[in-house]
This record gives C-alpha cells, sequence and structure tokens, in this order.
C-alpha cells in the first residue's frame, strides 16, 4: 500500500525510455562489511556516465556525490544487512535519473518521511541549513544534511514514495533524484 | 607537525603555520567514526587561538557528515569566537565550488579563498 509520495517524484516517468538504463542490486553488509565500497560503487557509476560529458572530471565527481549520499543513506537505514539494496540510474539526453529502493525500519521511516516533506516543502533550504546544524548537539548521531544539500547545491530535484507492506509489515522507501548535468 | 590518517584521507597540521591540510577522499561511515577528526580540529584550534587556515584544495572527496563535522567546528570556533578560521577552496572540484561557501552562513567571520 503507498502511503504518501513527495516532492519531484516520477517527473520522468519509467515508461519513457532511455538512453542508459544501469540496475545495481545490492545488499547492505556488503558496504557495512567495508564502507569504503559505497565510495568504490559511486565512483564506477559516476565514471560510466561521466566520460562522455563535455567536462569529465567535474560530472564525475558531481555523480560520485549524488550517488554516494543515496546509497549511504539506504545502508544505514536499511532493516536488515542482508535486506536489498536497488539502485536504478538511467540518462535521458541531459538528466541523469537515480533511484534507490530499500526497506527501513518503522522508526527511521517515520523520520525520514517528516524530513523529506520538511526538505520539499521549504521555501528557503539556506535557513533550513543553518538551523539543522545549529540546532545539533555537540557530538550528533547523524548528520542529517546530505539530501538538503543534493537539493540546495546540486540542483537535484527530489521525490519520494513510501510504502506499507501490510503482510510482512515492512516499510518501503524509494528516493529518487534528478540530475540536470551541467554543461 | 601532526598527521590523521581517516579512512581514504589524511589531514596534516603545521602548528607553526596554523595550518590544517586535508587530502584524499573523506568518506567515514557515519559521525562517530568521525569523531577522530572532531578531536584533531579541536586540538588544532586550541595550539592556534588566533588564527587557523584548513586547506581543502587537495581533498577529492567529502560525504555529508564529512561536512557536518566541519560545520560543527565552525560553530564551535563562532561560539568561541575564536580562532578565525579560513579555508582555501579549489573551484576545480565541484563539492568544493558548490558546497564550501556553506560555511561562511554558518559563521560570516569565516574567510574563503580560491
Amino acid at each position: 500500500m503507498t502511503i504518501d509520495t513527495l516532492g519531484e517524484f516520477d517527473i520522468i516517468p519509467d515508461s519513457i525510455p532511455a538512453e542508459g538504463d544501469v540496475f545495481i542490486r545490492v545488499k547492505p553488509i556488503d558496504f557495512i562489511t567495508y564502507w569504503k565500497r559505497c565510495g568504490i560503487m559511486a565512483d564506477f557509476a559516476a565514471s560510466f556516465y561521466a566520460f562522455t560529458q563535455d567536462n569529465p572530471e567535474e560530472q564525475e565527481n558531481i555523480i560520485s556525490t549524488i550517488f554516494n549520499e543515496l546509497i549511504e543513506n539506504a545502508t544505514k537505514y536499511s532493516v536488515k544487512r542482508h535486506g536489498e539494496i536497488k539502485v536504478h540510474m538511467k540518462l535521458y539526453d541531459t538528466v541523469l535519473k537515480i533511484q534507490t529502493e530499500n526497506f527501513t525500519p518503522k522508526l527511521h521511516f517515520q523520520k525520514l518521511r517528516s524530513h523529506i516533506k520538511k526538505l520539499t516543502e521549504s521555501n528557503d533550504l539556506d535557513e533550513l541549513y543553518i538551523n539543522t546544524l545549529a540546532g545539533k548537539p555537540a557530538d550528533p548521531s547523524e548528520s542529517g544534511i546530505g539530501l538538503l544539500l543534493m537539493i540546495k547545491d546540486y540542483n537535484i530535484k527530489l521525490g519520494a514514495q513510501f510504502h506499507h507492506n501490510e503482510e510482512t509489515d515492512q516499510y518501503k522507501v524509494i528516493i529518487q533524484t534528478y540530475y540536470y548535468i551541467e554543461h | 607537525m601532526k598527521k590523521l590518517i581517516a579512512g581514504e584521507s589524511t589531514i596534516t597540521f603545521e602548528e607553526t603555520e596554523s595550518l590544517l591540510v586535508f587530502e584524499g577522499s573523506m568518506r567515514l561511515a557515519n559521525m562517530k567514526e568521525y569523531d577522530v577528526v572532531t578531536d584533531f580540529l579541536k586540538e588544532s584550534s586550541e595550539t592556534s587561538p588566533q588564527n587557523l587556515t584548513m586547506d581543502l584544495r587537495s581533498l577529492k572527496f567529502l560525504n555529508s557528515s564529512g561536512i557536518t563535522t566541519l560545520s560543527l567546528f565552525i560553530l564551535t570556533c563562532k561560539k568561541n569566537n575564536q580562532p578565525q578560521i579560513t579555508v582555501l577552496k579549489n573551484d576545480n572540484i565541484s563539492w568544493q565550488q558548490k558546497s564550501v561557501t556553506n560555511f561562511k552562513k554558518l559563521w560570516d567571520d569565516v574567510e574563503i579563498k580560491d
């Protein structure tokens, strides 16, 4: 059952054929065991698409940063170490769509839903950034600014969809980012 | 000279120049793992209470937990009103070109140089 859809979700629906289409399925345990693998996979994904661009080094750094934030989040908040994270990258001319899909614990599901609602409805992301950091304890347990920086600094369009499977009582989060490749 | 190795990155503190040089790719797993960086920055700021330069120009990547760590350090310096922070950035590295100016939004006294 779909619980909620927030932000700019499915602004390019799956039915539109892409010019590039990469699908990765990975288990959180791979990243938890060796965190460096997040960066390795992000760098791979970035170089896969960036080398064809006008300014490949710049694009590689941007795409790797976006991809890395998405898989770090999906890994940290997956319900089971042996669960699955699905990452779908599709290139549409000058737009790169990256979608992550994973199952999260109920508590994180609620926090993430509220966080994304705040992000996608904010009129002043700079103020949100400052307030988020200023309101943190000296020893915070989580950053909480990854997705915010994506939207604020990288001009990413971001959407999310939340599902609940009543049979298994699992909560699924799908996050989509649309990066408009700069030239 | 003091040196901290944090994952795929290093931070070197040149005490005589009040200079912190960041190099490599800093993508530690969570805020807890960044505690060593927080402690290293705190010790450096105590050694150089007047001025401190953070040279980020060779730092290829910094994840959001790392940006949070540097941001909280800057907010601590703001609270203590010292040291004066100068950040050296490299606009050829996209994350720096896009996100380093955020530090000045946290504390207007931060000086950012290319």
